[in-house]
This record gives structure tokens, C-alpha cells and sequence, in this order.
């Protein structure tokens, strides 16, 4: 039966306590997400909007382009600046994102790969984002564009070029899981798991790392830089990264969602953004089953409404042992 | 309270409703099988004989009535007459004038006519099932017994020795008079040669001594190999109060099959006025036509459940019907892709284009239509890599893809035809609008996630493409899609409930298996 080698059964993955994706979209983001309240998840714009209003702090906002005739204001929206963001207001994973380092002596830009773009890309691009190339189901679309985040330097050497992240899956505003992404050679500076960026379980607990995985399989160091992913990889300020993400349900009303949060060297943890349909590959990145955490915490928490600090305390409590 | 919710889950109330519309679905195909002839073989033929009477007559210098016995309908035959044109004369079919099941076609002259005359009559006869042979026989009467005190006595012989041995009595009384070893009751009855009409009159005879109505009837045995066809005679005895069919030379109860009935009952076949020495010769061709493309004619033709065909798809004009055939194929395809995606995980390029793209490869044909399908999209490719650096917007950029695709359907068309690579249109069953958007994806793919990926998206896509395929292109079905269309009822609860289905998908059990200690 060697064919059969490499695959286990659907009994096996439940005893691990597997989430799968019809599970995840059937009992997770149906049942505990209220329809109304994605429009605050999958618009960058109102997550913005709601992080400020709840003071959350998320990067800083430059300008908004929302139609054709605007993309000529762009060159005025970023005078005077080297380095921003332009990310399509509804795109979807990672979609659309393009991160300016610099400019170039011939007037263009430079991207965060060190290549230098265009303005006529730039233009195109923008174009692109407001006819819905990049939103979910090509709806038509509005162009952000925000302030680059300062990184800090304590994941010097952890990634590839582009930004280390992390995701924090959050159950009705409890933190069940953990993950940091960070960019490879081969993902194109890209924090995708699916495009060969690496995924580093995170501990709930200390903001340490578990164990790593590329491609599906686990690695021990950075395969670019060559540092020991798994000792010496620490989130600092972990426990505000965690009172961000559980405070995410306040701001968005939704019982199921993972927020991307980026460490920036002065202003500390920042929401970068909130995903409605955060992906699975972060129960491979932790080594673990999505699915029972959030059996244990469905069962375990009280009807009592409690602050996001109070839930996080719960939580880590709950999952103590990772 | 809560019970009762439990009790009515979505996914119970979807299962529920499944189950009845599988036992709806299974009676109503019964149904449409039984009564109008609806096969599950799209190659299932019916026979369809073309039957011919011919009279000659000479004409007595004087206006002409001829009428003929014509069968209205016949136990396993659907019968429809074509009108007949004769010169010089008028034409009426009166139906259910006397026994049932038959009428007369009636030829009058519009001047005295004289000579030889010879005029027409056809009828189309199929096959069809599950039409009645038993009639009431209210009414009928004994024929009288006309026989001499000698054969009356040999009658009541034979009769008792047949009511002895039990059974079917005209059956019985049949057999002892065709017995090869007569006795001298059956010589003294029936001296000479035992023609048909002989053995009918005088079992007539006996039987009216039994107490048993009888009559004679006509009928044609409609053969394969015969074009002229010998009108038979049958006789017909009253059992249990419905009038039963036999054979008069051997006693056998029923028909044959293929035997068609001409007229029940005492009517003579051809009734001449204004004429003399009248002949009717039937001759007989046949030919098959698919029992579907019948199925109007029988039902309309039987008036059997008359109104509820008028409202089903297959009452429409076959063009019409012909959009519908193809409609009725994408429910089906419909479950192959949400069973592919939701239940074994892959990922395709859209949610609908491996069903268009599958029904346009069922058009040009498997290895033409993929070939044609990477030539499009390679070219399509090709130009979109060129579209790409005018930077033009995405609306317009795509519509500039579509053209684009229509003229390389176009050129590939005109190319295939002269250099013989099959038919030119074939290319234009692709979907083009689908084919633009899977190039501009494609390109963006390669763009964002590199060659590999977009490789394999576009080869997950054929995939489900080619799993649809081969089952789209199954002509059984297809044909039992569209015929027997309350499947599709079916196939929209199984879908919905595929929709409450939270289990691990196929490629999940090789994905999270690093997961499993």
C-alpha cells in the first residue's frame, strides 16, 4: 500500500484535533460571524477607521485613492516622502500589496526588493486596484496608501527582505493560536505561506517559537540568513500583541478572525490588518490541531463579558503548556 | 423547545427533503416510462409501421359510398391515420361508430363514377405498451343457433366432454375443433375444409349452446419481412364479462405480438355502395424512430395525461427544446465541482469554467478541443504579456483579451479546415468570455505567485474540466438528465447538502498529516 503512504485517515486528524477547511468555514466563519460585520474586516479603510477610534494603533494613514482621475494626485499624495505602502482596500491575501523603499535618480521608485518601479507601474497598479483586480469577487476598489512600518530590529535576520508578521487567530475575542511569517528568497519577500515564505509557530504563553515549517516541512533554520528559527526567535512585547489581537472583537463585532499585527521600532506593536478567513497552515507552523484549542475554549469560557486584557489572561492560562 | 430545534437541523431537514425528492423522482420517472414511454436508452427505437389498404372496386355507373373498417386503437399499438386523398371523391373517418376501438373511413364520389376504381388508406402503427386488450362486453348478445337436431347433439357433446375438463370453455371447444384427430361430433359439425371463418361460425355456435356471447374480429399480423399482409380472423367470447380474444385455429387465448387489430365485433370490413366486387389488400413497411422523439405523438395521440404534457418541457417545439438539453446536463456538472472542491479540495481557476469549459470540449471533441483550449490560452497569454507594458486599464485590457480570442478562433478555424484538422467551427464552442478571464488570471498568477503556481492551478482546473467531461459526454447521461429532468430536484438538495458538509476534505488528509502522531 505505498500509495497510500503520506496520507492519514479522517479519523486520525480528528484525534488530532485537525481544523478543516469546511469545518473552519462551516462552524467558524458562518456561525460566528455576523454577515454585516465583514465589511469591517475586509475593508483596510474601516479597520483603519475602527482602530482609530478604538486606539489601536495601526500605521499611519497617507492618502486614499478612490477613482481614476485621482491617480494623477498620487505623486502629490507621497511628496516629500521615501517610503509607503499602497495596498488595494479590499484585496485579499497579501494581494495588490506593493512596499516602496525609496526613489530612484530617474524619478521612479524603488521597491522593497531593491528594484526600481516605474511610475507608469506605479500608475498601472493603481489602476488595477480601482477596477477590483485584486478585491474578493472583482468588485471595484479603492487604493490605500500608508506609512511603512519602521521595523524593529529584533527579527534581524529572521526574515527576507519584506515584513515579519503576526498572525493571531482570536475566538470569540479569546487568542487561541499563533504564528510569526516570515519572507524568504524563495516567496519573493512575500510573508505567504503557499508561496514559500517560512511559518514559525508561536507560544501563546512567552511569544517563543515553537517550531518552524517550510513547504510543509519543518526547518530548523532561516534557509537566506541561516539563524536558528526555533532558540533564538522571541516576539518582544508579546502580551500587547495579544491585547491587540483580543481586542479586535470589540472593534469588529466578529467571533472568528485572525489579526496581523507588525512590531514598528518606535510606536510598538500595530494592527496591520484583520482577516475574516484566517488560513489553516498556522496548525502545521505550530505542530498542532486548530480544532481542539477551540473545543477546549467553547467549553471553558463563561458568559461573562470580560476586557480584552481579561480574556487574554484566560486564554493563556487555558494554553499554559505550548 | 430545544429538542425540537435539534430536531430540525439543516442538514435533518435537507436529508429529509432528499428522501422525498428521490421517491418523487422515482414516481414520477415510473410514470413517465409507463405512460409515456420515456426509456432511460437515448438509442431506444420504436417500429413504426406505414400499413396501406387498398380498394379495388368496379364502379356500377353511379355515385360510390365505400366504407371501410379502420382500428382506432389496438391493445399494444399507438395508431394514427393520415388523411386520405383520393380524386374525385370525399373523405371522413367517423370514430367509435359501434364496437370499440374501431371507426370507418368513408370515401364518397362527388360524381357517378364507373370502371375500375381504386382508393387509399394509411395508417401509421407503433408500438405501445400498457394499452388495455379487455373491453365490458354489456350487452351482448348470443348469437342464434342455427344448427340441426344431429349437430345440436354433438354440439352439447363436445361442450360437456370440453366443460369436463375444465379450463377456458371457448379456448376448450377451439382445440376439440381443430383437434388433428377428429372425432365425429367435429365432422358432423364442421364437415370440409376448417377455414377460419368455418371454425368461428360454428364454435359461435357451440358456444351460444354454452350460454356464451361470441363475435368475429379482423385483424392484420404485422411481420417484419412481409410487405402484403392477409387479413386474419379472430374470435372473440364473452369470459367473465369482458370479451376475450382467440386464435380460431389453434384456441390460444390473447394476441400475438405484432398482431393489430382491424375491427372488433360484427362489422364487415369494406362496405361498397354504387359498386361491386370490392378487394381490400393491405401491404406494410416499417421503420424505427427513437421512442423519445415518439413520446408527444403517443401521449397526445392516446389522451392520456393530456394536460400535464402540455406543461412539461418535451411538449415544446424541438428547437426550443434543444437549449433545454444542454441546460438540463449543468446541474449534474454542478455536483461533480462542488463535490471536487468541498469534498475533495481542489482549487480551480473560477467556479463555473470547468462546467463551460467541459461542455465546449463535448462540442469540439476531447483531444481537438484541448489542443484548441492550450492554443487559445497560450496565445492569449502571449498577447497579454504584451497588453501588460501598455498599461491600459482592466476593463478595457480585457476586452481587448476577448477580441483577441475570437480572432485566434477565428485564424484556428480557418487553419483547421485547410489543413484538415477537423470541423472549423469547432473552435467557437469555447466559452470566450470564460477564456478571456482565465488568461488575465493566468497572467496575474504567474505575476504574483510565479509559473509553478499558475501551472498548477491551470492543471487542477483541466482536471475538473476533464472530470466533468467525462461524464457530460456520456450520451446515456445526457439523455437521462434531460428526460428524466426531476433529478435536478434531487441533485439541488444534494448540493445543499453538500453545503452543511464540515468534514476533512480529501487533500486535507495529506496536507495536516505532519499533524497526526
Amino acid at each position: 500500500m505505498s500509495w497510500l503512504k503520506g496520507w492519514v485517515t479522517p479519523g486520525d486528524l480528528r484525534a488530532a484535533g485537525v481544523l478543516g477547511m469546511n469545518e473552519r468555514n462551516y462552524g467558524y466563519i458562518l456561525k460566528e460571524n455576523k454577515r454585516r460585520n465583514f465589511k469591517n474586516v475586509d475593508d483596510k479603510l474601516i479597520t483603519k477607521q475602527l482602530a482609530h477610534r478604538f486606539g489601536v494603533s495601526s500605521p499611519g494613514f497617507i492618502g486614499l485613492i478612490s477613482c481614476q482621475y485621482e491617480i494623477r494626485k498620487f505623486e502629490e499624495l507621497v511628496a516629500g516622502r521615501n517610503e509607503f505602502v499602497i495596498k488595494p482596500t479590499r484585496g485579499s491575501g497579501g494581494r495588490g500589496i506593493v512596499v516602496i523603499k525609496g526613489r530612484s535618480d530617474s524619478g521612479g521608485y524603488i521597491g522593497s526588493n531593491g528594484k526600481v518601479v516605474p511610475l507608469s507601474y506605479i500608475r498601472e497598479h493603481l489602476s488595477n486596484i480601482l477596477s477590483g483586480l485584486y478585491s474578493l469577487g472583482g468588485a471595484p476598489d479603492k487604493a490605500l496608501i500608508e506609512e511603512c512600518v519602521e521595523f524593529t530590529d529584533a527579527f534581524d535576520g529572521f526574515s527576507y527582505q519584506g515584513v515579519p508578521d503576526v498572525r493571531i487567530i482570536v475566538f470569540r475575542g479569546y487568542p487561541v493560536m499563533a504564528m510569526m511569517r516570515l519572507s524568504t528568497a524563495a516567496s519573493g519577500g512575500r510573508a505567504n505561506l503557499h508561496q514559500g515564505a517560512v511559518g514559525v509557530g508561536i507560544s501563546l504563553s512567552s511569544g517563543r517559537a515553537r517550531r518552524a515549517v517550510m513547504n510543509g516541512r519543518i526547518v530548523e533554520k532561516h534557509p537566506d540568513t541561516g539563524r536558528d528559527l526555533c532558540k533564538e526567535l522571541v516576539v518582544p512585547r508579546w502580551r500587547e500583541h495579544l491585547n491587540i489581537a483580543a481586542g479586535g472583537y470589540e472593534m469588529t463585532g466578529l467571533g472568528y478572525f485572525g489579526a496581523d499585527i507588525v512590531l514598528d521600532r518606535k510606536r510598538g506593536p500595530m494592527l496591520l490588518e484583520l482577516n475574516a478567513r484566517p488560513g489553516l497552515a498556522i496548525q502545521i507552523a505550530n505542530g498542532e490541531g486548530l480544532g481542539r484549542r477551540l473545543e477546549r475554549l467553547k467549553s471553558g469560557i463563561s458568559g461573562l463579558e470580560l476586557s480584552p486584557a481579561e480574556r487574554v489572561d484566560f486564554s493563556l492560562k487555558l494554553f499554559s503548556s505550548d | 423547545m430545544n429538542r425540537l430545534k435539534k430536531l430540525f437541523t439543516v442538514r435533518r431537514v435537507l436529508m429529509l427533503l432528499l428522501i422525498i425528492s428521490v421517491i418523487f423522482a422515482a414516481v414520477s420517472i415510473k410514470r413517465k416510462v409507463e405512460v409515456w414511454g420515456f426509456t432511460f436508452d437515448p438509442g431506444s427505437v420504436t417500429r413504426v409501421w406505414t400499413l396501406e389498404a387498398r380498394i379495388d372496386f368496379e364502379a356500377d355507373d353511379d355515385l360510390v359510398r365505400a366504407s371501410l373498417a379502420v382500428p382506432v386503437s389496438s391493445p399494444g399499438f399507438q395508431i394514427e391515420s393520415v388523411p386520405a386523398v383520393s380524386d374525385g371523391y370525399s373523405f371522413a373517418l367517423e370514430k367509435d361508430t359501434g364496437t370499440n376501438g374501431t371507426g370507418r373511413a368513408i370515401w364518397s364520389s362527388f360524381t357517378e363514377r364507373e370502371d375500375d376504381q381504386r382508393l387509399f388508406y394509411r395508417l401509421l402503427v407503433y408500438d405501445a405498451p400498457g394499452v388495455a386488450l379487455a373491453e365490458k362486453a354489456d350487452g351482448a348478445v348470443l348469437a342464434r343457433v342455427d344448427l340441426s337436431e344431429s349437430q345440436r347433439a354433438a354440439a352439447e357433446s363436445l361442450l360437456e366432454r370440453v366443460k369436463n375438463r375444465g379450463g377456458d370453455i371457448p379456448s376448450g371447444v377451439l382445440k376439440e375443433l381443430n383437434s388433428s384427430t377428429p372425432g365425429a361430433e367435429v365432422e358432423l359439425l364442421l364437415p370440409g375444409r376448417k377455414s377460419a371463418e368455418a371454425l368461428c361460425r360454428t364454435a359461435g355456435q357451440v358456444l351460444s349452446l354454452a350460454g356464451i356471447p361470441s363475435r368475429t374480429s379482423i385483424g392484420l399480423q404485422l411481420e417484419d419481412q412481409r410487405n402484403f399482409l392477409m387479413p386474419e380472423l379472430r374470435l372473440e367470447a364473452v369470459v367473465d364479462g369482458e370479451w376475450h380474444i382467440y386464435d380460431p385455429n389453434s384456441g390460444e387465448n390473447g394476441l400475438r405480438r405484432g398482431f393489430l387489430l382491424f375491427r372488433r365485433g360484427g362489422e364487415s370490413l369494406l362496405d361498397l355502395e354504387g359498386g361491386h366486387d370490392g378487394r381490400v389488400r393491405f401491404s406494410a413497411s416499417n421503420s424505427a424512430v427513437g421512442s423519445f422523439a415518439l413520446s408527444p405523438r403517443r401521449v397526445l395521440g392516446e389522451r392520456l395525461d393530456e394536460s400535464l404534457f402540455h406543461y412539461s418541457l418535451y411538449s415544446l417545439p424541438l428547437n426550443e427544446q434543444a437549449a433545454f438539453r444542454w441546460l438540463s446536463i449543468i446541474p449534474l456538472s454542478i455536483l461533480i465541482v462542488v463535490v471536487l472542491r468541498n469534498m475533495v479540495g481542489l482549487q480551480t481557476m473560477g467556479t463555473f469554467a470547468p462546467i463551460l469549459l467541459a461542455l465546449a470540449l463535448v462540442e469540439t471533441g476531447l483531444l481537438a478541443g484541448l489542443i484548441l483550449f492550450a492554443v487559445i490560452i497560450a496565445l492569449g497569454l502571449g498577447l497579454r504579456n504584451g497588453l501588460s507594458r501598455l498599461n491600459l486599464l482592466l476593463v478595457p485590457r480585457i476586452a481587448a483579451v476577448v477580441i483577441a480570442v475570437i480572432l485566434i478562433m477565428e485564424i484556428v478555424a480557418v487553419l483547421s479546415v485547410r489543413f484538415g484538422f477537423g470541423s472549423g467551427s469547432a473552435s467557437a464552442a469555447f466559452p470566450i468570455i470564460i477564456m478571456a478571464w482565465i488568461i488575465e488570471r493566468a497572467a496575474i498568477i504567474v505575476e504574483e505567485d510565479g509559473i509553478r503556481n499558475a501551472l498548477r492551478q491551470m492543471f487542477m482546473t483541466l482536471a475538473v474540466t476533464l472530470a466533468v467531461y467525462f461524464i457530460v459526454s456520456n450520451v446515456y447521461v445526457r439523455h437521462i438528465m434531460y428526460v428524466f429532468n426531476e433529478l435536478n430536484i434531487c441533485i439541488m438538495i444534494l448540493v445543499m447538502l453538500i453545503g452543511t458538509y464540515s468534514g476533512y476534505r480529501l487533500t486535507e488528509l495529506r496536507r495536516f498529516r505532519e499533524l497526526v502522531k
